[in-house]
């Protein structure tokens, strides 16, 4: 479904992402995870078509997106939804027109807009303000928006980085229940999560990926150092919740 | 930017020219009406030509007799204007026949007896004055003049003649007008240097000599002004003789008691002088006369030439006598303190006189034309700096003095308390002014162009330029379309930042360096345009530095446009994400996450609505 051939990019001549090949294949979750700074958002950035990189094609659907007009390339867009780390939802609008706002170039189906909405639970609230929002409720709104173009492949941009750890939960349990419906490329460091519902776990540093494999596998047997790393921390999890239990 | 926003812009601009060619227009009207009216309160304007101070307190009897002397003019109008300290200035206007007839010559002589008046001034708006051409042209060119289209009336005023144009764009072709007119005047001007200036009657005699035969007028400058009115009155104030017997204008004069010898030289201490106004005597007091003593005439070397007829004594220093109060004087102690008071503070005398006539007339006493005449010499000294040093306190000290003679005849104990001075004393002051006014050069006004005589340089008579109260009203009407101007850039200049720098920021976001330039652009298009279409006239260069302001701070603005408008890049990356358009992502995105403005105005429209949506 996605494809991402030999992806090059510099920004001040400095050296964001290289030799970048990356699949997704529909139905799957890849978990994308690294250092931060390695480069995992702006890789997304660069699926979405929002960069441009200097070398490499980006290929959705069996479509070069470098290759579409802008106004394609728009079009193309909305088939992929975004979920961003802060929310990015628009202050002047209600949660409502935040969701609506994914329809108005499109079919403007206020349908789609309520089914989305009702499916994070935020239809009681939909005329409330951004501002008027905790957190957790936030993000939940930034997935409806996401969710409002049904599109063919959600990117998650650290969905719960900026969230209270309350809410975490939340938003995982989402992310779980749509990973079973929905293609997704999820950028996370939540582990446990990347293990339950990751088909392969991609791991990046310094703008390059350096393993990719399924989550268990990695776990098991990790074939780069940033593996044994994320295994350490794994197990350190395990052991804390296990002598938690006792 | 594509299609819609494109409109929405144009939308904008247009808005934008309509509220900055609203804003000119009242800025421009607002401040020539304020600061016209408040010119015109204390130097008149278009409808009033002249300002009268009277004394606060006596302005409604000021008013009422105003009233009174002008009854039966139809045209004649006046306004209350500002009051300053204790005056208040009442503006007065008259129609054009009653300036065509005179109105401002006459104004003075009609005015100033009233109750209260302190002082006057001729006030035109957009007027010429014609000045250096002899009285007694006037009313034929008063006549040619009236017939202009350009004018509103042209009349004789006491500085000169004036010439009030319809509006300021016609001044210049008046002066061009009055030039042609004036043309055949011409001024013969001798410099005299130090042996000519000694010898300034001879070269007078020669000019005449030259000029017999031909219409010319003779212009003295120390005729003129302040020190001819000083010249004017210690002469009116000095003893005139008369003779029925014409003398030669420079000629001396002995009178004595005695019968003399003709051919011998005399011993006489009254010697007079034949002036071209008149006979004065030049030593001894006239008040020593009775007028029954000989008149010699004296040949050049100072010898008797011949014994003259009888003669007779004109003068006005025999009022000094005369005067007698016309009732006694009470309750004067205190204004005769605050009169000692001002004199003491360096009060003008003018107005010191004015305080002493008010002071007269409320004890019903008329003031004394001897003291008046006194008064009116130390107005003119000093005037001129030469009052003695010291005197002022001396002046007070003898008021404080008269003040302890009161109530018995206080007017005439001040009138002698005066400075005394005999009519040698006079002809010595006199003598001091002419010199002190010495003209450098003598003047003939001529129809003759070509002089004859050596050292003589010939010009045109008329000076011709714009009088000061117009000029100020011409610095008015100058200043408005820099006001309106400077109003409107400011304006541009709030709505650049407001509008535009949100456009400027997505474009600096985008790298865009063409940014400054989009600014100065419309900066530039937008005051050009409202520069077209003003109605308040000023030149070229003052509307391209305008425009050109308009476009560098709408350009500067521009470029710091990031400050003034920071854009949200979250809202913005968001938006893109959603496949916005960039219509749409700058018409639900950043115009709304800007500052309020005539874009978000019309954008309200525009915004996302539930109406629009399938179900809603």
């Amino acid at each position: 479904m996605l494809e991402l051939h030999n992806i090059y990019l510099e920004k001040n001549k400095v050296k964001v992402l290289s030799d970048i090949n990356l699949t997704v294949n529909e139905g799957e979750t890849v978990v994308l995870t690294g250092p931060s700074g390695c480069g995992k958002s702006t890789l997304i950035r660069v699926a979405l078509g929002l960069i441009k990189p200097q070398k490499g094609e980006v290929w959705f659907e069996g479509v070069n997106l470098q290759a579409l007009s802008e106004k394609m390339l728009r079009k193309k867009r909305r088939k992929m939804g975004i979920v961003f780390q802060e929310f990015q939802l628009l202050e002047h609008f209600t949660l409502l027109e935040n969701v609506l706002l994914a329809l108005w170039e499109g079919e403007h189906d206020f349908s789609k807009a309520e089914k989305a909405i009702k499916s994070v639970g935020l239809w009681e609230k939909r005329f409330r303000y951004p501002r008027q929002l905790s957190g957790g409720e936030k993000q939940r709104v930034g997935i409806a928006r996401a969710l409002a173009l049904d599109p063919d492949i959600i990117f998650w941009d650290e969905p719960t980085a900026a969230l209270d750890p309350m809410y975490v939960h939340e938003i995982l349990r989402i992310m779980d229940s749509l990973a079973q419906k929905k293609t997704m490329l999820v950028v996370t460091h939540e582990m446990p999560f990347a293990l339950k519902v990751a088909d392969r776990l991609v791991l990046m540093e310094s703008g390059k990926i350096v393993e990719e494999a399924p989550p268990q596998k990695i776990f098991v047997q990790p074939s780069s150092y940033l593996g044994v790393m994320y295994r350490e921390r794994l197990l350190d999890t395990k052991d804390a919740l296990s002598k938690l239990a006792q | 930017m594509r299609g819609g926003i494109n409109t929405d812009l144009a939308i904008v601009i247009l808005l934008e020219i309509v509220l900055l060619t609203v804003t000119l227009l009242a800025a421009g009207h607002g401040f020539a009406f304020y600061v016209q009216r408040g010119l015109d309160d204390l130097v008149g304007g278009k409808d009033y030509q002249v300002v009268v101070q009277v004394e606060k307190k006596n302005t409604l009897g000021f008013l009422h007799a105003l009233q009174e002397t002008y009854s039966g003019r139809e045209a004649f109008h006046y306004r209350i204007g500002k009051t300053l300290g204790d005056k208040t200035h009442i503006l007065i206007g008259f129609g054009e026949q009653d300036l065509k007839n005179g109105a401002l010559d006459e104004v003075a002589k009609l005015v100033s007896p009233l109750p209260g008046y302190a002082g006057l001034a001729l006030l035109l708006d957009t007027a010429i004055i014609v000045q250096g051409i002899p009285q007694e042209v006037y009313p034929k060119i008063i006549k040619q003049i009236n017939n202009w289209p350009e004018i509103r009336f042209a009349a004789k005023g006491p500085t000169g003649l004036y010439v009030v144009a319809r509006n300021r764009k016609n001044l210049e072709v008046i002066q061009n007008k009055l030039r042609t007119l004036t043309a055949p005047y011409y001024v013969w001007e001798l410099e005299l240097t130090d042996q000519t200036n000694q010898e300034a009657a001879k070269a007078r005699e020669e000019i005449e000599k030259a000029l017999e035969g031909k219409q010319y007028w003779y212009l003295a400058a120390s005729t003129e002004g302040v020190m001819g009115d000083a010249v004017r009155l210690l002469k009116s104030y000095n003893s005139r003789l008369v003779f029925d017997k014409k003398l030669p204008v420079g000629a001396d004069l002995v009178i004595s008691n005695q019968v003399l010898k003709i051919g011998s030289k005399p011993k006489s201490e009254f010697r007079a002088r034949v002036f071209s106004d008149g006979i004065y005597l030049v030593s001894g007091d006239s008040l020593k006369l009775t007028g029954d003593e000989k008149a010699y005439l004296l040949d050049g070397s100072g010898r008797l030439k011949e014994a003259l007829p009888t003669y007779r004594l004109e003068s006005p220093r025999r009022d000094l006598e005369s005067w007698k109060p016309v009732s006694e004087a009470i309750d004067l102690k205190t204004s005769a303190e605050e009169l000692a008071t001002k004199i003491l503070q360096g009060q003008d005398f003018s107005l010191l006189l004015r305080d002493l006539e008010q002071l007269a007339r409320k004890q019903n006493l008329e003031l004394p034309e001897a003291l008046r005449s006194k008064l009116e010499i130390l107005i003119l000294w000093d005037r001129i700096g030469r009052l003695p040093e010291n005197f002022r306190a001396d002046l007070a000290n003898k008021v404080y003095e008269w003040i302890k003679t009161l109530p018995a005849d206080p007017l005439l104990t001040l009138k002698e308390s005066l400075p005394s001075w005999s009519d040698e004393d006079i002809y010595k002051s006199w003598r001091d002014i002419e010199a002190i006014t010495r003209q450098k050069s003598l003047k003939v006004v001529t129809t003759e162009k070509a002089p004859s005589i050596p050292g003589v340089v010939c010009k045109p008579a008329a000076e011709i330029k714009e009088d000061i109260k117009s000029q100020i009203g011409g610095v008015v009407g100058g200043i408005v379309p820099l006001a309106a101007l400077a109003a409107a850039v400011i304006l541009l200049w709030v709505f650049i930042a407001i509008d535009h720098s949100l456009w400027g920021s997505y474009l600096h976001m985008k790298q865009n360096f063409l940014a400054p330039l989009y600014g100065w652009l419309l900066g530039i298009t937008e005051i050009s345009l409202i520069a077209l279409i003003m109605p308040f006239s000023t030149t070229l260069l003052v509307k391209v530095i305008y425009i050109m302001a308009g476009g560098l701070g709408s350009a500067f603005l521009i470029t710091i446009a990031n400050r003034i408008s920071p854009l949200n890049p979250k809202s913005i990356e968001a938006g893109e994400a959603l496949g916005l358009s960039k219509r749409e992502l700058y018409r639900q995105v950043i115009i709304p996450d800007g500052r309020p403005g005539l874009w978000q105005l019309i954008n309200r429209r525009k915004l996302l609505s539930l109406r629009r949506f399938k179900h809603a």
